[in-house]
């Protein structure tokens, strides 16, 4: 049925890495994206590229799945590879039509796809590897120490974890709403582009009707059940790091600082 | 109008790991003209079969006929179709959007390409029918009460002038006046314009008193068709597969359990009297 | 102290004006480990009324005790609500949580129990509920009955004296109505725990303690169920219905037949018919 949609994209096996703290793989996935771009030089590529391979074989999860993400950007890549490959000044390699191409501008085209493409595969990792919820514990936990100067840490996670059990209840409810219209010979499929926006008015008023009364009766169950914002609340699952955690850490600092050291050490070939 | 459906199935999501059968090879027809109630426990599949009376959905297999033709025949009559069979949903108040009570009640005629003054007389019409009260008609939909708006609901599929109409949970949520007066409302609807009405429902106690013929599904399939009293006979295995049987057919099902003559098909108060007066009478006589 | 809930004298009005009062002078008690149901017809008053129980709505007029606190003293309203929990009527609107043992543990959570104990408290709200192998579900996959039966796990996982419930059934099939009022009276037998609940189906009053119907305001009737549903005319009359048993036998004695027709239950309906057709012979 229409809720059965699978939300994000988590991919429910039991792996190493789906046991990590989601505190945890959030900052190395933030880590990650940030070390790939000290990344230069292809051994310190190279080594990413073995990271990755250990972690998406730790994962459990179908390389080609990841693979699929780059799909949507496919567009985006092809483009900076492009940008990057004649506008880089340097020693010429050849000359395509009218254009001269050089070799830093090939390298610094091939490592750009590569870091972008690393970067998509590394925050797929953290989604598909992470529900929905935990990802949502994590952030909290993640912003707990800002709460001081003033981010609604425990209301976002909150609104988030609403937002994620609601989210089901109102695609079958638009379904339904869609549903009823058409029964009324509402035409969704046919005209031009103002006859189709007025067709949505039919669907989206008693959504938003449905969406307001909802909320207004879960504040109220919520309030029933004691909530009183996030300031001493306490969690049923309060997952604390564990010798796993550390064991992924080590390893992605290992990693990291190697092939972030190799490119300093690697003066052939630049990426910029 | 006839309706057919012929070894209609749907499975959702065929072929992945979701792939659940809704309903499988029904077949049933439905003449001009008949009252029918449509019975079964939530995912029995009853929701999924109306939806494709009016092509809301389309059968994985199978095919629904109308006057023997099939209704996905062509584009142009699907849409026609829409029209033919209205299709009340379960708390239909959810679907009400307009500014006043006349405007939501006219969009089904309005989309029907309908001249203003045929729309202006189907509203009056559709009110009632379906028991709103003219003065609401200039009302926001919103302010209405819980039963007002079903009310009004139901007039907007009204309006249509369908030639069947089906009408899914119609007395859910509401308190028992309100369920009296909507069934009401519906029986009198049936009687005066000889409408074909499909009454779909759980409870059997809300069916009874009204139909002519009762559909039973059970995962899936229609399990027994029948008339009221046919079905009724049955009152034990209908509670087994989740449905709620009146207390008096309970009732009487116990005392011809415990041997006393009576029939088990009973499930109004009124012919459970007469059957126990006529009992008592006859064992007076035999005393004589 | 017997009892639980406590109105004295109790008004509520939406707005200032004179008109718009739900109800005045209201004047209720609810003892503990009473199972009681509260009918009335949409708009009678009932919800409005079951809402100052857990002080969600506080009175305009007059005052409603909790276990001898009255609600209108905000420092004491947690107190409150751990005493006197609510269910409502739609199972999709009430369940916060994207998997059903967090949405037991959110009241828990809300007052900081240690993590531990809310752990042991939800198995145990979830077991008597008989949800628990069902505690990693997704809620949104759930049948009514159970939905609603998680919304009680997560009131009854606060350990309350009391439970109020606003029309818990209204939404259900018959399957989901009787796992529902089947967890209610165990709840009420094997727990002791008061029970409030406001239903429109009769035949969830027929085995509750005690009635109490509602009309514009003012308490019509407060009885046990028998003598309730005797008033079948009055009933009747203020838009509500009685059970159909009670009906039957209504008929038969306004037909001349000599029947007492404050029998509620089908057994004690078989019965009284068994007994006259018996006399007769």
């Amino acid at each position: 049925m229409i809720s059965d949609i699978t939300l994000g994209q988590f991919y429910p096996v039991d792996s190493f890495i789906h046991k990590l703290d989601a505190e945890i793989k959030i900052i190395l996935t933030l880590l990650f994206m940030v070390a790939i771009f000290f990344v230069q030089g292809y051994i310190g590529f190279t080594i990413i590229f073995i990271y990755i391979l250990i972690t998406v074989k730790a994962s459990k999860i179908p390389f080609l799945f990841l693979i699929k993400g780059i799909k949507p950007i496919l567009f985006f890549i092809v483009f900076t590879v492009i940008l990057n490959m004649f506008m880089t000044d340097g020693e010429k390699a050849f000359t395509f039509i009218i254009w001269d191409v050089t070799y830093e501008g090939i390298f610094a085209s091939v490592f750009m796809a590569l870091r972008i493409i690393f970067l998509v595969i590394g925050s797929s990792l953290l989604t598909y590897t992470t529900s929905p919820i935990m990802l949502t514990d994590g952030i909290e936990k993640l912003l707990k120490p800002f709460v001081k100067i003033g981010v609604p840490a425990y209301e976002l996670a909150m609104m988030m974890s609403i937002a994620l059990r609601f989210i089901p209840t109102l695609i079958e409810e638009t379904d339904k709403i869609i549903k009823a219209q058409k029964a009324r010979g509402s035409d969704f499929e046919t005209g031009g582009l103002i006859k189709r926006g007025k067709a949505i008015i039919p669907i989206l008023v008693p959504l938003f009707v449905s969406a307001f009364r909802r909320a207004d009766e879960l504040a109220m169950a919520m309030e029933a059940r004691c909530y009183n914002g996030g300031v001493s609340r306490t969690r049923l699952r309060e997952s604390r790091p564990g010798v796993y955690d550390v064991y992924a850490v080590i390893i992605f600092a290992l990693f990291m600082s190697l092939s972030i050291a190799i490119g300093y050490t690697n003066y052939e070939f630049k990426g910029f | 109008m006839n309706l057919e459906i012929k070894n209609l199935s749907h499975i959702y999501m065929p072929g992945t790991a979701f792939s659940t059968v809704a309903i499988k090879n029904i077949n049933l027809t439905i003449h001009s003209g008949e009252f029918i109630g449509l019975i079964g426990h939530s995912g029995s599949g009853k929701s999924t079969l109306i939806q494709h009376l009016n092509g809301l959905l389309k059968g994985t297999e199978g095919e629904i006929l109308i006057d023997g033709k099939n209704i996905f025949a062509d584009k142009g009559m699907l849409k026609e179709l829409r029209f033919k069979v209205g299709l009340v949903f379960q708390y239909p108040e959810a679907q009400l959007f307009e500014e006043t009570v006349y405007a939501d009640i006219a969009f089904g005629p309005k989309n029907m390409g309908l001249s203003d003054d045929e729309i202006d007389k189907r509203v009056k019409e559709a009110i009632s029918l379906s028991g709103v009260k003219e003065e609401l008609l200039d009302k926001s939909p919103f302010d209405l009460s819980g039963g007002q708006k079903r009310r009004v609901a139901i007039a907007g599929v009204l309006a249509m002038k369908p030639e069947i109409l089906i009408l899914d949970e119609p007395t859910a949520g509401l308190d028992p006046k309100g369920r009296r007066s909507i069934l009401n409302s519906i029986k009198n609807l049936h009687k005066k314009t000889g409408m074909t009405v499909i009454l779909v429902s759980h409870s059997m106690e809300d069916i009874a008193n009204n139909v002519e013929r009762i559909v039973v599904m059970n995962q899936g399939t229609v399990v027994m068709d029948g008339t009221v009293d046919e079905i009724f006979s049955n009152s034990n295995y209908l509670s087994g597969i989740g449905l709620g049987i009146p207390a008096v057919t309970k009732v009487f099902s116990k005392l011809s359990e415990a041997g006393y003559a009576v029939p088990k098909n009973i499930y109004t108060v009124e012919s459970a009297v007469e059957i126990i007066k006529k009992l008592l009478e006859k064992e007076v006589n035999n005393d004589q | 102290m017997n009892n639980i809930i406590k109105t004295d004298n109790l008004t509520y009005s939406y707005t200032d004006n004179e008109y718009s009062k739900v109800f005045e002078n209201l004047n209720l008690n609810i003892n503990k480990g009473e199972f009681v149901c509260l009918l009335g017809h949409n708009g009678s008053g009932k919800s409005t009324l079951a809402k100052h129980f857990n002080a969600i709505l506080l009175p305009t007029g007059g005052v409603c005790y909790v276990n001898g606190i009255d609600t209108k003293v905000e420092e004491k309203l947690f107190e409150i609500r751990k005493n006197v929990g609510m269910v409502f009527q739609n199972p999709d609107n009430q369940l916060v949580a994207t998997i059903v043992e967090d949405d037991v543990a959110f009241a828990l959570e809300n007052l900081g129990v240690e993590p531990a104990v809310i752990r042991s408290r939800v198995d145990e709200a979830l077991k008597t509920v008989g949800l628990y192998e069902f505690r990693k579900a997704a809620p949104h996959k759930l049948s009514g009955g159970q939905k609603q039966r998680v919304a009680i796990a997560g009131v009854i996982a606060l350990r309350p004296q009391c439970i109020v419930l606003d029309e818990p059934t209204a939404m259900l099939d018959p399957v989901g109505r009787k796992e529902v009022m089947d967890t209610l009276y165990r709840l009420n037998k094997e727990e002791n725990l008061t029970i409030v609940l406001i239903t429109h189906y009769m035949e969830e009053a027929v085995r509750a303690d005690r009635v109490i119907v509602l009309d514009k305001g003012i308490v019509l009737l407060d009885d046990c169920p028998k003598r309730i549903f005797e008033n079948v005319a009055l009933i009747k009359s203020i838009g509500l219905d009685v059970p159909q048993t009670t009906e039957l036998l209504y008929e038969l004695y306004r037909n001349g037949i000599k029947v007492s027709f404050e029998k509620l239950t089908i057994d004690e309906c078989v019965d009284e018919i068994k007994n006259i057709l018996e006399e007769k012979k």
